[in-house]
Parts: C-alpha cells; structure tokens; sequence
C-alpha cells in the first residue's frame, strides 16, 4: 500500500465523517514564506509555535502536554508544524487524534529543499526535535529545544 | 481534482449521502491505483538518500529507495549513468529512507553485495533491521533476513554495519527492547550488534550498552586490529546526549569522545561520523548544541582512550551539519553541508598531517533544491564527494585535482 493510497483512504474516511475532529481542519502545507504568514496572522496574540515529527519520540510527551493544555486553556493558542511530508498526512491525523489535540493549526513541511523552511523559522535551529517557540503579544519569541515541563507552558501563560 | 467536478454534477441527482461517498471512495481509490501502476512503469524516481561505495574495479555501487523497495544500482563512468534500478526486497515495505537512517551498501571481496536497511512498522517508532546479499553481480538479492532476535513491534533501528576481512559482516542499531521491559524511566535506547557470514543467518542478539539517544546514526569502521569500532550519541546522566566511543570486542570499554554536556530531551537526528586511520588513529567529527559548545567540531585520539581537544569547523550562521570523514594515511577529508539562506553547499577541509592542521575550508558544490548528506567514498586512487540533490541530481565529484595543490 502505497502511502498516497493511504492519503486517498485517508480523504475517504474524512468524507464519511469518522474522523477525530482535528482531522476535519485542514493540514495546511507550510513552504517558502508560510513562517511569516503564521507570524503576521498571530501579529497582538500570544501563541506557542511547536515543531516536531513522526520520527521524534520525546514529541509525543510533548503533544500530550499541549492536549492538557488546550482543554483547560480555550484562549491558548498553538500552531502545530511537522517536518514530515504532506503524503504523511493519514499518519500525521492519526498522531494528532491519538495525543487528542483536539484544537490547533496544523501544518506539514511540503518542500523537500527542507533547510530552506528550516532557515525561514530559525536560522539558529539545527533541526532538533521537538522544538518550541513561545511567542508574547508583541511577537518576541523565545526558542526551546527538547520536550517541555508543564511548568515552562505554565509559566508562559501565566506571564503572557 | 476532477472527482470534485463530479461530485458537484452528481449531487443534484443522487439523495443520499452516504452513496455518494461510497463513490468518491471507490473513485479516489481506483484514481490512486492508476497512478500507481504509472510510476511503477516509469521507475517512480529515486528518494534522496543514498550511500554509495566502490568495488575493486572502480565500478561505483549506490543504494537508494523507490517505491516502497530498495534500489541497487552501479556505474561504470565515475556516476554519469547508473544500470537498471534492482530491487532488493520482493515484497513492498515501507522503507526508512531520510537523513540518518537509510539503507547501507557495503561489499566483500569475493564481490557479494551486502545490503541493511530498516523497514518502518505500523506502529510508531517501530522497526526491524534488515539483511540481504547478492551473490550474482547485484542481479538478484537475497529473501531479506530480519536481524533483531526480538520482534515485538517497538523500535529497532539505525542499524548501521560492515564487513571485517573475513567477509563477516557486523550489525549495530538502536534497539529499544530493554526500554520496553523497564517503562518509561529506562532513558533512551539501548544498542545491539549481531554478526552473520551469509546473510541468511544471524547471531543472536549482544547488547553492547545501555542508554544510547534513539535517533542517530550509528558510525562505523574497522580498527587497524580487524574488530569494528562505533561512536554513537550516548545519554550521560540525566540527558546528557554527548558523544562515546567503543570497541566491538568482549575487553574495551566505552569512551567519551568529548564533555559537550548537550542537555536535552530531543531528538537531534544528527549522528556522528569516523574514520579510523592506518596508524590507529581514531577521528570523529560531530554535533553538538550545548551551553559550552555549538557546532560541529572533530577530534582525535592516539592512544584509542582519549581525545584531543575538539575543533570547532564550519559556519554556525550557516546551519552546518551532517560531516563525513575519510582517512588514508595522514591524509584526512573533512566535508559537511551548510545552508546561507538561499543554497545548500558542500564544504570541504582538508589535513595532510593527521589531522593535526587543517586547510582554509572550500565549497565543492551547492544545491538550490531538496539534497542529501554529502557523502566521501574513495576508489583506488582519487577520493570524491557523492551528493544527491532533486533538481541538480546525483554528482561525484573527485577532490584530488580541486584540493590537492592546497
């Protein structure tokens, strides 16, 4: 099974309304100049920006943590980014329903040329995974690489 | 998409619903199997990840993926033209084909093929190790052999491995079996090794450590004694995820190659490289992203215990990464990839003292698409960078005429 067979599944599934309601969001591809666009439409609002990855283990924890927090926090906004492929997106869905994300703008890297969306994003990230910015309402952010503490999104809410 | 079209002209006259899906399932299915049956027929193009190694007779072997199989192909013109794509697995899997865990290429001197790659499972994370060979010139491969003794659906992967002089051939990979028995306060994963002489059998299963990071390749290469050396990233401590060297024999212990202190609870996936030189010197170039260090940096050691002082190289405004080495005598190639925002290239260093001092460093060539690792493999006598890149495709480029008057 090819995974663009899988995709077709995937729609397929989507149409007949099984999906987890994460899945009824578009995924949205994330190329040259999307970094920016995440950036302006979040221009006066904090939001936490998280990268990670079907291949990254420790992201999983961290999806979990963002789970928690979208449910006791509905001003909490996250833009979730993964480096995978848009022909990942039935594996990506699932990840996202499995951790109950339930609540988030989802993106998928769709370039290959992926130094290139990397840079775009930090050009001082060298691809490590997870990887997170938190950004406050006057759009300075910070960047935090490995899994978060629940701690370290408290803090951030609390002082947004 | 045209079954959208349809959608809307069929709408008014189909009531229900849920007929109407079936048949955009069937549809959208039948529409994937047609594309299928197209790129099977025109060889559905090549991942970018590949290794590449020379044969005696300076015939290039190289080992990429398509299409759910692994690829081998060969040239005979210094990489210009490669033969007809074989595969190596019958059987479409799904293959774990980008940057640190990749199909492996390595050949005996009888002039068998060996292969390795890890197939991706279901389930997240999971994996299993395989081995096949060749035996006819690279016409046919052998059934791949599943290398992990234990098959439960976790992770094994990034095996990487060699063959010694004997024409054994030595496995290692990252195996999270021992995770899986202690729960969720075993840190990391820990590394395996087997060994087989014919690809259809294999040792059972030594651990040679525990508490090895899950995502990086393992480097690999043959000490001056014939026994197989590793530096893989290791967790010190906590998370402490630092680099350690070791000795596949039953004496040697592990060392560390440097007190980086990158602490983090992430995947880098961003393994190291080695070469060990005629004289037994050990060189290992790495990454790293800690308080104390960033970059990429080598070192070497003499005395197979300890590490000089590591050397920061490339440029960190530049994303450097991925670093290959190649060593014959004093000579040592030191290449990487770096990105300036527009383009990737190719950096190049090079040590004809052993490493002791090094050139100004050079591009060898740069990329304005998707690419691959830069790799160094060497024939009898020129050493070439191999990249791969989507728009500018496969390159070998020799680096004696380039840099040997530097």
């Amino acid at each position: 099974m090819t995974r663009r067979r899988w995709f077709e599944i995937g729609l397929c599934l989507m149409a007949l309304g099984i999906s987890h309601v994460v899945s009824a969001q578009e995924l949205r591809r994330f190329t040259a100049g999307s970094y920016d666009r995440i950036v302006q439409a979040h221009a006066g609002k904090p939001f936490v920006l998280a990268v990670w990855s079907l291949t990254c283990e420790p992201c999983r924890e961290e999806l979990e943590l963002f789970s928690g927090f979208l449910q006791k926090n509905p001003q909490f906004e996250l833009v979730l980014i993964a480096t995978d492929t848009p022909a990942d997106e039935p594996a990506l869905r699932a990840a996202l329903a499995r951790h109950r994300i339930a609540r988030a703008e989802i993106w998928v890297f769709a370039d290959a040329f992926q130094e290139k969306l990397r840079f775009e994003i930090d050009r001082r990230w060298y691809g490590e995974l997870p990887r997170t910015y938190f950004f406050n309402a006057a759009g300075v952010r910070q960047g935090v690489s490995g899994k978060l503490d629940a701690g370290r999104i408290d803090a951030w809410f609390a002082a947004k | 998409m045209g079954v959208m079209k349809i959608v809307v002209a069929l709408n008014a006259k189909v009531r229900s619903l849920a007929v109407l899906m079936a048949m955009l399932c069937t549809m959208s299915v039948a529409v994937a199997q047609e594309h299928d049956a197209v790129s099977h027929a025109a060889h559905e193009k090549l991942g970018l990840a590949t290794n590449v190694v020379f044969d005696a007779n300076g015939r290039l072997w190289r080992v990429s993926s398509a299409d759910e199989h692994v690829i081998v192909q060969y040239s005979d013109d210094k990489g210009r033209r490669f033969s007809a794509p074989v595969k190596v697995n019958a059987e479409p899997e799904n293959i774990a084909a980008d940057g640190d865990n990749r199909p492996k290429i390595a050949l005996a001197s009888n002039g068998a093929v060996y292969v390795s790659y890890t197939v991706h499972l279901p389930q997240p994370y999971a994996g299993h190790i395989r081995l096949s060979r060749s035996i006819d010139g690279g016409r046919n491969f052998s059934a791949p052999i599943t290398v992990n003794d234990d098959r439960a659906a976790i992770s094994h992967r990034f095996e990487s491995f060699l063959l010694d002089a004997q024409g054994k051939v030595h496995v290692v990979w990252i195996d999270k079996r021992d995770q899986a028995a202690a729960g969720k306060q075993y840190a990391g994963a820990a590394l395996y090794y087997a060994t087989s002489t014919d690809a259809t059998h294999v040792t059972s299963n030594r651990k040679l450590v525990d508490h090895g990071c899950e995502c990086c390749r393992i480097a690999m290469a043959l000490d001056t004694d014939g026994v197989p050396v590793i530096v893989w990233r290791h967790i010190f401590g906590k998370s402490a995820r630092d680099h350690a060297l070791q000795r596949l024999d039953d004496r040697s212990t592990l060392i560390r190659v440097a007190e980086d202190d990158w602490e983090i609870d992430a995947c880098p996936h961003h393994g190291p490289t080695l070469a060990v030189a005629s004289d037994g010197t050990y060189h290992v170039a790495w990454f790293t992203n800690s308080a104390k260090r960033q970059g990429l940096f080598y070192a070497r050691s003499t005395d197979r215990a300890t590490f000089d002082a590591p050397m920061p190289f490339g440029d960190l405004q530049a994303q450097p990464g991925h670093p290959a080495l190649w060593v014959r005598g004093q000579n040592i190639y030191l290449a990487w990839k770096e990105f300036d925002g527009t383009r990737s290239a190719v950096r190049l260093m090079r040590s004809t003292d052993g490493g002791r001092r090094w050139s100004a460093t050079q591009t060898i060539a740069t990329a304005q698409s998707g690419n691959d690792y830069p790799l160094l493999v060497a024939d009898g006598k020129t050493v070439y960078v191999s990249w791969n890149a989507q728009r500018e495709g496969y390159r070998l480029i020799p680096l004696d005429e380039k840099v040997a008057s530097r």
